[in-house]
C-alpha cells in the first residue's frame, strides 16, 4: 500500500483564466440559461455553472503533483477521469465579468487507492479575482486515475 | 417565485428535463466551456479512448444541475452545488434532473435549504406506437410492454437495399404497430450492459382513445450530489 501522506496539502500550480464576454454569452446559450443578466450583449455576468470553465484548467495542475522522491504522481495523464466537482460561492462575492482575470489554486486534500485499483485524488481549489483578490468560488474536485496511470 | 412555506422536507423542490442531447450541443459546450477533448465531439476519438462513441462532457450534465438551481432561486441565492459523476450521457439521451429537499433551516439570518441533487440519464431503446383498450390502466399497459419480447432482424444484399424489421412477440390485448416503432439497434448493441441494465417502459404523452405512444428506456444515474440554496424573501 503506497503512502501518500507527504502529498496531502501539496499546493499545485495555479491556473490563470481570462474571462471573455463572447465565451460568457456562448456558455449561457449552451446550457439554455435565459436570464437577462447572463445574456446582456454588452455586459453579461457569468452563470454560476461557468465555474466549469475557469476551474477546469486547474485540473491539469494535478498532473504536476510529485511524490516525495520528486517523481510524477501521475505517469499517464490519459488515464485521468473526472470524478466530480462541487462549487461554493462566498456570500457577497463579486460577479464575474468580461475582462476579469481569475486565478485558481488547487491543493491536494486526499489520495486513496480503491480496491478496484483506481486512485481517487481529491483537491480543493480557490478561485480569486486577480485585481481585487476577492474569492469568487471555492471548489472540491474529484479526479480518478485508472490503473496503469500512476 | 419559490415560497419558503411551500418547501417541504422529503419532497422534490425543483426538477428539470433536458434533451434529447445532440452532438452539435457538445461542440457548442466544448467551445464555450473550454473542454475541447475530442472524445466529446469526434466519434472516432471516443472509440479510440475506449468508449463506444461520443459521450457528453461530465461537466455539461453538471452545468444543467446549476442551471436548474439558478432557475429556481436565482444566481445570488446559490450557495453550493455539485456531485460525483457516476455515469455517461450520449447523443439521444434525456437528462432528468431533480433536487430533493433534505433539510430546511434558518442560519445567519437566511432561510436555507439543503438538497440532494441528481442527474439521471434516460436512454431510449425502443420508441413506437400501439393500440390498447382505453379501459386498460397505464400501469397494466406498462407492465405488458415491459414483459414483451422485442427482436430486430437485419437482412441485406450488399448491392441492394438494407432491411430492418422489428418483431414484437404477441402481447395480449395490445397491438404494436411495428411499422411505426423503431428499435435503436446501435444503442442496444453498443450500450446495453446485459444483465446489469434494467429497462422500463413508459407511456409518452397522453393516450388518445385506443392509441398510445411508448418507449422502452434505461434510467441510469449520471451525477449524484448535494446543494444548498437560500430562499429569497
Amino acid at each position: 500500500m503506497s503512502d501518500f501522506s507527504a502529498l496531502i496539502g501539496q499546493v499545485l500550480k495555479s491556473s490563470k483564466f481570462k474571462v471573455k464576454k463572447k465565451k460568457l454569452l456562448m456558455f449561457a446559450e449552451s446550457i439554455g440559461a435565459k436570464q437577462a443578466q447572463f445574456n446582456d450583449p454588452n455586459d453579461p455576468i457569468a452563470h454560476p455553472a461557468y465555474a466549469n470553465a475557469y476551474v477546469l484548467p486547474a485540473l491539469m495542475g494535478v498532473t504536476e503533483a510529485k511524490n516525495a522522491d520528486g517523481s510524477q504522481l501521475i505517469k499517464n495523464p490519459l488515464k485521468i477521469l473526472h470524478g466530480g466537482q462541487v462549487y461554493s460561492y462566498p456570500k457577497g462575492a463579486p460577479p464575474i465579468k468580461d475582462g476579469d482575470k481569475l486565478i485558481t489554486t488547487p491543493k491536494i486534500k486526499n489520495i486513496e487507492v480503491k480496491s478496484n485499483g483506481m486512485m481517487l485524488i481529491t483537491c480543493t481549489a480557490e478561485t480569486k479575482q486577480k485585481d481585487s483578490e476577492a474569492v469568487v468560488c471555492s471548489s472540491e474536485i474529484g479526479i480518478v486515475v485508472m490503473p496503469g496511470g500512476f | 417565485m419559490v415560497k419558503w412555506d411551500d418547501i417541504k422536507e422529503g419532497e422534490i423542490g425543483t426538477s428539470m428535463e433536458y434533451g434529447p442531447l445532440m452532438r452539435a450541443e457538445f461542440v457548442d459546450y466544448a467551445n464555450a466551456g473550454g473542454d475541447t477533448n475530442p472524445i466529446h465531439t469526434d466519434e472516432f476519438a471516443g472509440i479510440r479512448a475506449g468508449n463506444k462513441g461520443v459521450i457528453a462532457h461530465g461537466l455539461y450534465s453538471h452545468a444543467f444541475l446549476g442551471k436548474m438551481l439558478v432557475d429556481w432561486v436565482g444566481a445570488e441565492n446559490l450557495k453550493t452545488y455539485g456531485g460525483r459523476m457516476t455515469g455517461m450521457a450520449r447523443p439521444g439521451d434525456m437528462l432528468l434532473l431533480t433536487a430533493k429537499v433534505t433539510k430546511k433551516y434558518e442560519e445567519g439570518g437566511e432561510k436555507l435549504v439543503d438538497l440532494e441533487i441528481k442527474s439521471v440519464t434516460k436512454t431510449y431503446y425502443v420508441r413506437g406506437m400501439g393500440k390498447a383498450s382505453p379501459d386498460m390502466s397505464d400501469a397494466d399497459l406498462i407492465k405488458k410492454l415491459e414483459n414483451a419480447k422485442y427482436e430486430i432482424e437485419v437482412g441485406f444484399v450488399p448491392a441492394e437495399k438494407w432491411e430492418f424489421k422489428l418483431k414484437v412477440k404477441h402481447i395480449e390485448d395490445v397491438e404494436i404497430n411495428t411499422k411505426r416503432t423503431v428499435m435503436d439497434e446501435p444503442v442496444v448493441r453498443d450500450w446495453l450492459r446485459a444483465g446489469k441494465d434494467k429497462l422500463t417502459a413508459e407511456i409518452i404523452g397522453k393516450r388518445k382513445g385506443d392509441s398510445f405512444r411508448f418507449g422502452i428506456v434505461r434510467l441510469r444515474e449520471s451525477i449524484g450530489g448535494t446543494a444548498t440554496v437560500a430562499i429569497p424573501e
